[in-house]
């Protein structure tokens, strides 16, 4: 697979994956760019190329891997950016499928028994993958930027985090990623069509763009984010 | 699910000559026995397709009984009958006249009925139905094998098989499929508390 070039137009990134409309809004790019390249809208918004980059192409390219000397960027942006889609999902994502799923419930004819069932695996859902957001932002990253902070400045850790690593507090998201699946798959094969199908096809379209969201987000945390604070937490030990 | 092709034919070179041609093609384990009561060797088995090859005189309505109550609760078992002559075959019968690329299509296409049909519920057996109704109610895999008679592992089995079945792999998924079949009577427990 081909990866996006610094050379190349972010019109063109767009068009070939506008699955990145959200993406590129988190860091602030918003639509009638011209002809401009990656390279000049992140000149101009003073933004970090290969963070960029490394964002854009993970998120298009689920087995990218950036190299090395792409990863130099700090990690304070990374946690910038994934505190952003959280904020994406609980401000956008969340309300969106609620409104296509109760739409879907009112157009559901006769006993809606099944739907009310659907409704309350997503609830439930929701409130897990929160739990798990909170959890990141209360513990994971709070730790991840003293971790560099004592780092940078040669200091010892604070306290609290003497007996924290990386491995140990960052959850699971195998968790929530099945469930996401689960939910979509449950629609696709088991629901007896009770339903307007239009209605249906608008809850699926943004369950299927969550999911993709969320699994991006997984992957930059697993292959990113951890390789990061890992060596991060290395070399203190080490040094 | 796992193979396992098991031979039974009294005269060796048969057994033999099949395994030589089979095992080309089917990369499984490969049990070769000359008597239908040698099984009992391997009535451990379980959780397994095993397709098994009888000689005609041995395809009886007797020896099928036996080797199904040997391993039919454990496993899915398929037969194909070993016939010495081409004539008046059935699907389910090869025989050695026939050269070896025909006896391997035919083989393949009884393997193609084994395959699982992902989408029916009629597919989940007795057994895995049975699991996945206890884990639906919370129960765990410990409480399930204690409940069925049956071992952790072969509890963990049926979930495993449940999961490729349904394409389902959270709990509450599963659960909410139980609810959608009606495998949980939800007048007595609120669906909702079980999700």
């Amino acid at each position: 697979m081909n990866h996006y070039k610094p050379t190349d137009k972010l019109a063109k990134l767009i068009h070939t994956n506008h699955f990145l409309l959200p993406v590129i809004n988190r860091f602030g790019f918003r639509l009638g760019f011209k002809d401009k390249t990656v390279e000049q809208v992140c000149q101009e918004q003073n933004i970090d190329l290969n963070f960029f980059l490394t964002i854009v192409n993970t998120y298009t390219d689920e087995d990218y891997f950036p190299q090395n000397e792409l990863v130099s960027f700090s990690p304070v942006l990374l946690i910038d950016y994934l505190i952003k889609t959280h904020e994406y999902y609980r401000n956008y994502l969340f309300p969106e499928v609620e409104r296509r799923l109760e739409r879907l419930l009112s157009s559901c004819q006769g006993t809606c028994d099944d739907l009310q069932l659907i409704k309350s695996f997503y609830n439930k859902y929701k409130e897990e993958l929160l739990k798990h957001l909170e959890e990141e932002e209360q513990n994971v990253f709070p730790y991840v930027l003293a971790l560099l902070k004592a780092y940078e400045n040669k200091q010892a850790l604070p306290k609290k985090y003497a007996n924290y690593s990386m491995k140990s507090t960052e959850p699971e998201h195998t968790n929530v990623d099945q469930k996401i699946y689960d939910l979509k798959n449950i629609v696709i094969k088991y629901l007896e069509p009770t339903y307007d199908d239009n209605d249906c096809n608008e809850f699926l379209f943004a369950i299927f763009q969550f999911e993709k969201d969320l699994l991006d987000h997984a992957r930059i945390e697993d292959k990113i984010l951890l390789i990061q604070v890992l060596e991060i937490e290395n070399a203190i030990q080490h040094g | 699910m796992d193979k396992r092709f098991i031979i039974i034919h009294p005269f060796e070179v048969i057994r033999k000559g099949l395994w030589a041609i089979l095992r080309e093609t089917f990369h499984h384990e490969f049990i070769l026995l000359p008597r239908v009561e040698a099984l009992k060797d391997y009535s451990g088995l379980q959780q397994l397709h095993l397709l098994v090859f009888l000689s005609e005189s041995l395809r009886t309505s007797e020896n099928e009984k036996f080797i199904h109550h040997l391993l039919g609760a454990e496993n899915k078992v398929q037969y194909l009958t070993i016939k010495h002559l081409a004539d008046n075959l059935t699907a389910d019968s090869i025989a050695i006249e026939q050269a070896a690329t025909i006896i391997i299509d035919t083989v393949k296409c009884q393997l193609e009925q084994l395959k699982p049909q992902n989408n029916q519920f009629s597919d989940l057996s007795e057994r895995e139905k049975d699991v996945l109704q206890l884990v639906a109610l919370g129960h765990s895999n410990k409480e399930i094998a204690e409940k069925l008679f049956i071992s952790i592992h072969t509890v963990i089995s049926h979930r495993k098989n449940i999961t490729e079945k349904l394409g389902i792999k959270s709990i509450s998924g599963l659960t909410v499929y139980a609810i959608l079949n009606k495998m949980i009577d939800t007048e007595h427990i609120d669906p909702t508390s079980l999700i």
